[in-house]
């Protein structure tokens, strides 16, 4: 029955990297963990050895670190300041041990057209699943069209996108919007997104999108694809208490016509992250 | 010295006192990735009723100080769809362990209740059916925990057609936990298990909104341990019938503080959402505080504790 690889982490702290306005970049070491981390998948991190907070938090996986000698060493976490588990996070120094668990959740689906452009849209730390997939899939399919759209409320919200810059020069179309204007183009993500999916459309190219963000966001990137019939896959941040399908809190209302109702709720720890957005009901999950 | 942490709950020989509490480890099956589950004496499965549940609307969970709400709602797949599929996932789980199940049931009324029970009688390895008599979370959930009178007609229903070991699991949210329990005990119960969770809330002020969907929730966590002792000393002082310990606890020292206070066995809940292998640092964990204390039996502590001197 024990067929999984063990899940439970000791991971020491080897960087903090700050980026202001409370956004940082948390480095692991972690050498199992980073070798069997999927593109969108998650962990679920212990702030402290006792009780107090008392839940895990969860994140999506940043980046998976590599060695000299070109091996999987740990994992990094991109997170804000929201509480006072993430205000403990950003005490951590070098060297601490951290409890991780994972590699939690679905990796994302490859979009069924092998043709299909990829978008993907973050807001704010939902950016975070993002690098690993540019990074993995623009290697895996080199020949597909990357397009990242990247939004914040201003300039503040994006310092961190610097991780980005290398893939761009391997051909990641990446655009940034802020609601201010002070980095990229001023609006939200869906400003941009309506004119690249407007212009595939016309040029019948087809397009998959692939979002992560706030909910309000994501149920709008959800029904600007519904106007294009564009495939668009969200990843939830669900609140959870365990993260790993035993306490039923995670759940996301899911159409699902073999049911009484029409729908069912899915436990987006195991289920997800990610979900086919046409099949959420935006009205059930906000929070 | 050899350790001893086998303890018995009426008929029920146990190995070491560490079961599971209802809605905290859903089947065992996410539990089996992370531990051995033979570091646990007994799961006890999500509750389950005569038709499946939806369970509550999103958001259903969130954190407290030292604690967490929670508002799930009972959500299960129905007595049908678990004989078919999950009871036998659970039989090949704990299949040559010393693990056993025990199925936690749950109804609208007396009828749903009555109905799964004689259902349970004719399926194997269960060993022993939980009340789910407590739940704070479902429209008339509490009706037959908060009176003394609602608790003994449910148990007495229930009794009249199971023929397995009965535990009822009681809520915390009463004025007296001893009555209720002298009446589970007088209905026929063979065992207690407290407590349930807590009825509590949580808000956000900003957004003018409480933090779980439901409204309130059921607290449980670290949070509720002392409350969960008082009611466990309380049932244990009114009843002859064993009682299992529940509320928070984390460590093996909460385990052996519930014992003290008369608890035969305890279980596990909110701790394993946070820490999957549980069970087995607090079994090694007893070992070793027990190898401390010199004590060899671990079922010689149950009830010990002492009234203090001039009190």
């Amino acid at each position: 029955m024990l067929t999984r690889e063990p899940l439970l982490h000791s991971a020491t702290v080897t960087r903090q990297i700050d980026y202001g306005h409370g956004y940082y970049v948390l480095e692991f070491d972690c050498p199992d963990l980073a070798a069997s981390i999927g593109v969108g998948q998650f962990v679920n991190l212990r702030v402290r050895n006792d009780y107090s907070p008392l839940l895990r938090r969860p994140f999506s996986v940043f980046d998976v670190l590599i060695d000299r000698a070109n091996n999987p060493s740990g994992i990094s976490l991109l997170y804000h300041i929201v509480g006072a588990g993430t205000g403990l996070m950003a005490k951590m120094k070098e060297g601490e041990k951290v409890s991780l668990n994972g590699p939690l959740g679905k990796p994302f689906p490859w979009p069924t057209d092998d043709k299909a452009a990829i978008y993907m849209v973050g807001g704010g730390i939902g950016t975070a699943p993002f690098l690993l997939q540019a990074k993995r899939w623009m290697k895996e399919a080199p020949g597909r069209e990357y397009v990242f759209i990247a939004g914040g409320r201003s300039d503040h919200d994006l310092k961190y996108m610097t991780h980005f810059s290398p893939l761009t020069k391997q051909g990641l179309n990446l655009m940034l919007t802020t609601e201010d204007g002070s980095v990229g183009f001023r609006g939200r993500v869906t400003d941009p997104l309506r004119g690249e999916l407007q212009a595939r459309a016309k040029k019948k190219l087809t397009s998959a999108v692939y979002c992560c963000g706030p909910t309000p966001m994501m149920a709008a990137v959800s029904a600007l694809c519904e106007e294009f019939d564009v495939t668009c896959m969200a990843s939830l941040e669900s609140v959870m208490a365990c993260g790993y399908g035993v306490c039923n809190g995670c759940v996301c209302a899911i159409d699902d016509a073999t049911k009484e109702k029409g729908w069912r709720y899915a436990k987006t720890c195991i289920e997800g992250t990610c979900f086919d957005a046409r099949k959420i009901q935006w009205k059930k999950i906000s929070v | 010295m050899s350790i001893d942490l086998s303890v018995n709950v009426g008929s029920l020989a146990l190995h070491n006192p560490l079961m599971t509490a209802s809605g905290c480890s859903g089947y065992g099956k996410e539990l089996a990735a992370y531990d051995d589950l033979s570091w646990l004496s007994a799961i006890v499965g999500k509750s389950i009723s005569r038709e499946p549940r939806l369970g509550n609307p999103y958001p259903r969970t969130c954190e407290t100080p030292s604690g967490m709400i929670n508002a799930i709602g009972l959500p299960n797949e129905g007595w049908e769809s678990y004989t078919r599929n999950t009871l036998p996932l659970m039989r090949e789980l704990v299949r040559g362990k010393p693990t056993k199940i025990v199925l936690n049931i749950v109804g609208h009324d007396l009828d749903e209740y009555t109905w799964v029970a004689e259902r349970a009688n004719d399926e194997s390895d269960i060993a022993a059916v939980e009340l789910n008599l407590s739940c704070p979370n479902v429209a008339g959930g509490l009706q037959f925990s908060t009176t003394a009178d609602g608790c003994e007609k449910l148990v007495k229903a229930v009794r009249k057609v199971l023929k397995l070991p009965l535990i009822a699991k009681l809520s915390p949210n009463v004025t007296s936990v001893a009555d209720i329990a002298r009446a589970a005990e007088a209905a026929g119960a063979d065992s207690l298990s407290l407590i349930n969770t807590v009825l509590g809330m949580n808000v956000d002020w900003r957004k003018r909104k409480a933090l779980v969907a439901n409204g309130m929730g059921g607290l449980s966590g670290p949070a509720i341990k002392p409350i969960a002792l008082r009611c466990v000393y309380e049932a244990c002082k009114a009843v002859k019938i064993p009682v299992i310990g529940i509320g928070g606890i984390c460590t093996a020292d909460d385990v052996l503080d519930f014992m003290v206070c008369g608890a035969s066995a305890v279980q596990l809940g909110t701790v394993l959402f946070v820490e999957p292998d549980a069970p087995q640092r607090i079994a090694r964990d007893l070992k070793e505080r027990m190898r401390e204390a010199k004590v060899e039996k671990l079922s010689s502590l149950i009830g010990t504790l002492r009234a203090r001197e001039g009190a």
